[in-house]
């Protein structure tokens, strides 16, 4: 058994993990691989066991069974049309402003953030519906892109979020705590993403004309379209009450959330086979995706840990005496920067059980911190060269908008982004005030 | 049809399989943590086995579901360097990840039959709360997944072989748009 | 440098517990470097770093880890005798008995012996200190608690279940928010001291001793057979000496935090269980200690060291 220095050991495991990712190799491969190979090499074979321990212990998990359901639900709204009707009542109530649509469309993916665990949802059903309309209308092509992109990342901050129960499986936290933190940040980025619309389209409405005068609907024509917000509403009302009013856990309110979500596909006829096995199918196939990586990570980071290196961010922070507020910055720099490169769930696994024992023991508090990080994390599905919403939206935006388009109109909401972060760093009460209130 | 195709579509079709019979364990969680909230509120009893079984049926959706993601290829990659290479350097980045990966999950595959092997032998069972279920059928689910994970992992093998070696034949994949 | 590396021994140690022993395992691990002129480092993981405290014997056995420091009860799937090694209700009214009964009647024998059969070395005994039930009510009596759905696990789950007490299983971390937010009432999870460190008097207000048991749980060390026989019998006295003083410590570290907190009085409403109530609920224990005893011979020689014990004492009497 290998004896090395924590350095040797962070720059075998990163480099031969990086190079594996830059061949292609699926991140659950490569943590796999490169974590077995160090594992074997340093530890002997006792190190192996992990994997199979990693394996076993994020299996045998009751948090990280809202995850499936959580992805169940948001794919039985999508797919039962919600999100068209949703769009044609902000075109009835806002078309006439200018830049109307763009705030809608931001207030549309609030909602569908309230009702799905995951970002995917929002970007990819608004990319389909949201964007051509709004093209058609004469919206600028980056402002829109970047706006259903950056709306689409809300899923994250705003409870449900995969990404939070996840977190809180890693760091010990609690869900309805997490849930809770999330909620006001991301009301007030919804909020700074609208008047950022706005105010370009004040300064130039070529940006985001106002509807024709043959759009225009009457008061009672727009009173009518807000019935389509009703069911969404009573469900996101349901399961964040049952998590946050104490009424069920946070794995049972995502079964409530999934059961409420096929009812209300049953009350719009839309409730069939075909989309019942679509959802099934297509719920197996993310939840295989991201729990392999869960268990991959799980184990590589428990490797790194075991092998001593995770010392090695403690030290560094020792041997330079940085000041509380320096290290948090440092941290949020380097979520920074694996984001552009990384998966959320990989970023996740590799810092967090590394980060949290500092960030605690720095006197912070952790549910701060937490809120912190997921907002990085809404940044790496907007940094290029890799970000799963710049995916998406390559996928489903229709051929004028280039990849160039889609980097570019990305650029402003990361610096939005950063602003709400800064804001959120100098008044962390704004995360967790409604925390404190509720527990 | 060549050898190689007709290989091909059997494995798909195996790991299609396996994905269909894991899905309906989504359903089954749903069903179960509902029971659960309705025998806590309805019937004033909650059960002593809701929150266990529903983790049992996740643990094995999560583990069993590895082989229909990777038929479909939804394993998260990043393809930032990857897709600037040329056809056959992108093969043989394929041949070396998968090999590499088989022999990975070999290994996670013997520890696993073992350690499923063990709990059945002492009749293990689970302390965390007073239902306390044999342990060995879900600790099973992991060989049985990292075995169709490996099948399915030497398909992609395959295919990255013959594409190295600028093998013409027909894909499966390319032509059944996924399934649904 | 090499030479120096070439001898040492280093031991992976892990804990069930998080952050809270930091300081005691950071002394153990410079006394037994010191006292083994550095022929032996512990590098020390807190709670679920590396594997999660239910895998303990396993991880042990096979080796990824060489020292576990857990508890009994968190393994009677793997280790049958765990449950009774943890602590039966009734079993035990302090430490100076606890320990009387561990060492001097038999019993660590006993599950020293069970834990050979799994491929481990019990090389230490620890005790935990007070284990007691919170609620967001005052709890006087049995009948106080039927209305209230209890965090509780192993045999004090048996116990409430015999009086139609719905019991849950909540993780530690989840207590705060579950017990807040009313998806149960009270928990057993520890005594003040853990409940102090997780904030839990925020959200509910009353601490009872149930006197069942006391201290409610043991703790012990394990480690792999293959690093004990490794290491030169010099340096295995030092390591059991200074193991021994590391599971005092946290004793005392929890003890010297209950009693102030319990003599200071401010962070619950404290209070015990009549007497009468206390001693139904032993009784309703006492079919435990039966089903424990059919597991396995060796469990029925444990229980029956346990009763010897409690008729000697005048707690029962047949
Ligand atoms: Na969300
Ligand atoms: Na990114």
């Amino acid at each position: 058994m290998a004896n090395l220095d924590p350095l040797t050991t962070t720059a075998i495991m990163f480099i031969s993990m990086i190079i594996l990712m830059a061949m292609g190799a699926p991140l659950a491969w490569a943590l796999m691989i490169s974590g077995m190979g160090s594992a074997y090499v340093m530890f002997g074979p006792g190190g192996l066991d992990f994997l199979l321990s990693s394996a076993y212990s994020t299996m045998d998990n009751f948090l990280l069974v809202a995850l499936p359901l959580f992805i169940f639900m948001g794919l039985v709204l999508e797919r039962s049309g919600i999100t068209d009707n949703l769009f044609e009542m902000i075109h009835k109530l806002m078309g006439r402003l200018p830049g109307g649509l763009g705030v809608g469309t931001i207030l549309v993916c609030a909602l569908i953030a309230a009702m799905a665990g995951v970002s995917g949802a929002a970007t990819v059903s608004l990319g389909i519906i949201a964007l051509p309309a709004m093209l058609k209308r004469g919206y600028d092509k980056r402002l829109v892109t970047g706006t259903i992109m950056a709306g689409g990342a809300l899923g994250f901050l705003i409870p449900p979020s995969v990404l939070m129960i996840v977190y809180a499986f890693l760091a010990r936290e609690s869900v309805g705590k997490l849930f809770a933190a999330g909620l006001v940040p991301g009301l007030m980025l919804a909020g700074i993403y609208m008047a950022y619309v706005l105010i370009r389209c004040r300064i130039n409405p070529a940006l985001g004309p106002a509807a024709p005068e043959e759009e225009r609907f009457t008061a009672k024509e727009k009173l009518i379209s807000l019935r389509h917000v009703i069911a969404p509403g009573i469900l996101v009302t349901t399961v964040l009450g049952c998590i946050i009013g104490g009424i069920t856990s946070p794995s049972e309110a995502s079964a409530v959330g999934a059961a409420g979500a096929m009812l209300i596909a049953a009350i719009r006829g839309r409730l069939n086979w075909d989309l019942l096995r679509y959802v099934m199918l297509s719920t197996t196939k993310i939840t295989g995706m991201l729990l392999w990586i869960a268990i991959a990570a799980v184990f590589f980071s428990k490797i790194y840990m075991g092998l001593g290196a995770g010392m090695i961010i403690g030290d560094l922070i020792n041997d330079f005496s940085l000041s509380p507020y320096t290290v948090i910055i440092v941290m949020l720099a380097s979520f920074f920067l694996l984001g552009m490169f990384l998966d959320d769930f990989a970023i996740l696994f590799i810092t967090i059980p590394l980060y949290v024992p500092i960030v605690r023991d720095l006197g912070f508090d952790t549910t701060w911190f937490a809120v912190l990080f997921i907002l990085s994390m809404q940044s790496a599905y907007l940094t290029p060269p890799f970000g799963y919403n710049l995916f998406y939206m390559r996928s489903v935006a229709p051929k004028s908008i280039t990849i160039v388009d889609i980097y570019y109109s990305a650029l402003p909401y990361v610096a939005l982004q950063v602003l709400g972060l800064a804001i959120i760093v100098a008044f962390p009460s704004i995360a967790l005030w409604l925390p404190g209130l509720l527990f | 049809m060549s050898k190689i195709t007709g290989y091909l579509r059997f494995q798909d079709g195996l790991s299609d399989w396996v994905g269909k019979a894991t899905s309906w364990l989504t359903l089954g969680i749903i069903g179960v943590l509902l029971y659960e909230v309705f025998a806590r509120y309805i019937f004033n009893a909650p059960t002593v086995w809701g929150h266990e079984l529903a983790t049992m049926f996740f643990g094995a959706l999560s583990i069993l579901a590895g082989s229909y993601t990777l038929r479909h290829q939804q394993h998260v990659r990043s393809d930032v360097i990857y897709r600037l290479l040329p056809f056959r350097a992108q093969a043989f980045c394929d041949v070396i990840v998968f090999a590499l990966g088989i022999l990975v999950l070999a290994i996670f595959f013997k520890l696993s039959v073992e350690f499923a092997y063990r709990s059945w032998l002492i009749g293990e069972y689970s302390n965390s709360s007073i239902w306390r279920p044999a342990l060995w059928p879900i600790k099973s689910t992991i060989p049985i997944a990292v075995g169709f994970l490996i099948l399915q992992c030497v398909a992609e093998f395959v295919r990255a072989v013959v594409r190295l070696f600028g093998v013409r034949y027909d894909d499966p994949r390319d032509d059944m748009s996924d399934d649904e | 440098s090499q030479a120096v590396y070439a001898d040492t021994v280093r031991l992976r140690m892990h804990t069930f517990y998080g952050t809270e022993v930091d300081e005691i395992a950071s002394d153990l691990s410079d006394r037994v470097e010191e006292a083994s002129d550095g022929s032996i480092r512990i590098q020390f993981f807190r709670g679920g770093a590396l594997v999660d405290s239910d895998q303990f014997v396993e991880a042990v056995a096979r080796g990824s880890i060489d020292l576990a420091h857990g508890v009994g009860s968190y393994w009677p799937g793997t280790v049958g005798i765990g449950t009774i090694e943890g602590g039966l209700p009734g079993a035990w009214v302090d430490v100076e008995e606890a320990r009387d009964i561990f060492a001097n009647q038999g019993l660590d024998e006993l599950v020293a012996e069970a834990y050979e059969e799994k491929g481990v070395k019990l090389i230490g005994r620890g005790f935990g200190s007070d284990y007691g039930l919170v609620t967001t009510e005052p709890v006087n009596s049995l009948e106080d608690l039927q209305d209230m759905r209890i965090r509780a696990t192993s045999s004090i789950a048996t116990v409430l279940e015999k009086f139609d007490i719905p019991t849950a299983f909540i993780p530690g971390e989840e207590l705060y928010v579950a017990l807040s937010t009313g998806v149960i009432d009270g928990a057993v999870y520890g005594g003040p001291i853990e409940y102090e460190q997780l904030r839990i008097d925020e959200v509910a207000g009353y601490y009872t001793d149930m006197n069942l048991i006391n201290p409610g749980w043991t703790e012990n060390v394990i480690i792999n057979p293959n690093t004990w026989e490794n290491m030169s019998e010099e340096q295995q006295e030092i390591l059991t000496t200074e193991i021994d003083q590391y599971l005092l410590d946290v004793h005392n570290w929890l003890e010297e935090g209950n009693h102030r907190l319990i003599e200071e009085g401010e962070l619950f409403e404290f209070s015990t269980l009549p007497e009468e109530e206390s001693r139904r609920m032993a009784e309703a224990a006492l079919p435990i200690w039966k089903e424990e005893a059919e597991r396995s011979e060796r469990n029925a020689k444990a229980v029956e060291i346990l009763i010897e014990n409690a008729k000697e004492k005048g707690r029962i009497s047949e």
